[in-house]
């Protein structure tokens, strides 16, 4: 345990604009972001002396956060890279964060995102895209079409077969985080959806519709971490960081299907909807002393609908099968008992990566979401997962 | 874009021959007796070097199915894209080839077809047994 003053805290954000940003490129994107984290906090850029980046879609290079900390002149740090495992990044970077600040080695952290994956590529060119970026094996999947939506498609194919889970439950995730983004002014797509709309929606890869995919968005975000000592004399509330777990698998279905290499007591444990999600919820649950009955507020990453229903589950807030279940009855929109991703989600508030969920996260333990507002949220849950639903991190935040 | 062909590389080499020479052939490891896909330079069970290529039946059923129509290149009709788990025992992402892809269901038994999409690449797919 570091000592009390030294202990790692979140203490300023900033979000850009998201949507169709035809003006504007990655680099500036990053630029507004740490700008906008720094004035949220009050920190001048002086005091900055660790600086993660995550690959971009567009402009990335050996040297990303090198060009980034250049641009924003920030030039000697004790922490500096690129954080490359897609969605997960950002919480996989808040843990690097933590542990650079509680063991001395920085004083302050700067965490910074931006895209412009919308503007940025031609129409339709999304899927293409990805799969030359090497998103998917190269050898043994992509010559039999693999896709993104592809890969969570047979993810909820396998989950219907096994549990019985439907497109109706798959649905209402969508719907609840289109409820929350109508309320959100930032948010990309706004005008409120049904479970029919969704059903509706044309097929994308079976058994997801277009409106169980999150759209691609041009977005970004910065996240500021520094000391609680430091924090407390700066302009916004700090946000503590109780506990935060990690972990990842497997890149080929196959593989990942198969729990290939697990140890034998693991082999049951994990499958293809069997996610390793639950060892970092184990970590993060743990080191926060916290339990799923505690959580206020949960901003689960949602790059799908299914993507989400796994996560009811692997994070322990229902039994395995039952997520299905779990979605129905408003259980998971503001006023019921787990409000999710009360910005929209990526899924209607759009951005890509899960640097936006932190920052909502971090708003809802300042009490700063107006009317998407959990009341009295005391204690925050936040989820990145990227891959094949097979890299995790889980962090859980707390009103300080 | 039309397919992405795969290229063999060192470990993947006799699998890609033995889809040439329509008889699909898998590591075998030595040592725990376990069949592994896809090809690799060690067992990731047990960490044996000793992989003898072996033949293999080539039916097997299904683990799971996703039907595209917009997949990352262009197709006539529908896409079936399908985790086929081998009676041997690995599950290898392929394609089913069927003339109707609506009434296949997870655990449907699927046997080989091999499929020569180009002069120096067999790609092997399944169809419904």
């Amino acid at each position: 345990m570091p000592p009390p003053h030294r202990r790692a805290v979140i203490a300023g954000i900033g979000e850009p604009p998201v949507g169709r940003l035809s003006e504007t490129n990655p680099m500036e994107m990053h630029v507004r972001a740490a700008r906008l984290a720094l004035d949220d906090c009050g920190m001048g850029k002086h005091e900055i002396d660790g600086l993660l980046s995550s690959g971009t879609f567009l402009n990335d290079n050996i040297r990303h956060h090198m060009l980034i900390a250049e641009q924003l002149g920030i030039y000697a740090k004790s922490l500096c890279d690129t954080l490359r495992t897609g969605g997960q990044s950002y919480i996989h970077g808040l843990h690097l964060a933590k542990w650079a600040i509680e063991s001395g080695q920085c004083e302050a952290v700067l965490l910074v995102r931006g895209d412009t994956t919308l503007s940025g590529m031609p129409k339709g060119e999304g899927v293409k895209a990805y799969v030359e970026y090497g998103a998917h094996p190269i050898e043994f999947e992509v010559p039999f079409g693999m896709t993104v939506p592809g890969v969570y498609a047979l993810v909820a194919a396998r989950h219907m077969h096994e549990f019985g889970t439907t497109s109706e439950q798959l649905a209402a995730i969508a719907v609840a985080c289109r409820r929350h983004a109508s309320m959100n002014p930032a948010a990309f797509k706004r005008e409120p959806i049904t479970v029919a709309d969704v059903l509706a929606s044309p097929m994308v890869s079976t058994p997801l519709h277009r409106l169980d995919c999150s759209p691609i968005c041009d977005g970004g975000g910065a996240i500021i971490v520094t000391t609680l000592e430091r924090a407390r004399d700066l302009k916004a509330r700090p946000v503590e960081i109780l506990g935060i777990g990690e972990a990842q698998s497997y890149y080929h279905m196959g593989h990942l299907a198969r729990a290939t290499g697990a140890r034998q007591q693991d082999k049951a444990r994990f499958g293809l909807t069997r996610t390793v999600q639950a060892i970092a919820a184990e970590q993060a649950f743990g080191r926060a002393g916290v339990t799923p009955a505690d959580i206020d507020v949960a901003q689960l990453y949602d790059s799908f609908t299914i993507t989400v229903l796994l996560q009811f589950e692997d994070l322990g807030f229902c039994a395995k099968g039952e997520g299905g279940a779990f979605c129905e009855n408003g259980r998971i929109e503001l006023g019921g008992e787990l409000p999710i991703n009360t910005n929209g989600g990526l899924l209607s508030f759009g951005s890509s990566g899960g640097i936006n969920h932190i920052i909502e996260g971090v708003r809802q333990m300042r009490g700063a979401c107006g009317e998407r507002q959990v009341p009295d949220a005391q204690v925050g849950l936040v989820t990145n997962v990227s891959a094949v639903s097979s890299n995790h991190s889980v962090a859980i935040l707390g009103r300080h | 874009m039309s397919r992405p062909l795969p290229a063999p590389t060192k470990a993947s080499l006799p699998f890609w021959q033995s889809c040439r020479n329509h008889a699909l052939e898998l590591q075998l490891c030595g040592t725990c007796r376990t069949y592994l896909y896809y090809p690799v330079y060690m067992c990731p069970e047990c960490g044996s070097d000793e992989l003898v290529w072996t033949p293999v039946s080539g039916r097997g059923s299904i683990h799971s199915l996703t039907v595209t129509t917009r997949s990352s290149f262009e197709t006539d009709g529908p896409l079936v894209v399908a985790l086929v788990e081998l009676e041997e025992g690995p599950i290898m992402m392929s394609n089913i080839v069927t003339p109707e892809p609506g009434k296949l269901r997870i655990g449907d038994a699927v046997t080989i077809v091999y499929e020569d999409v180009a002069p120096e690449i067999t790609l092997p797919m399944f169809r419904p047994e």
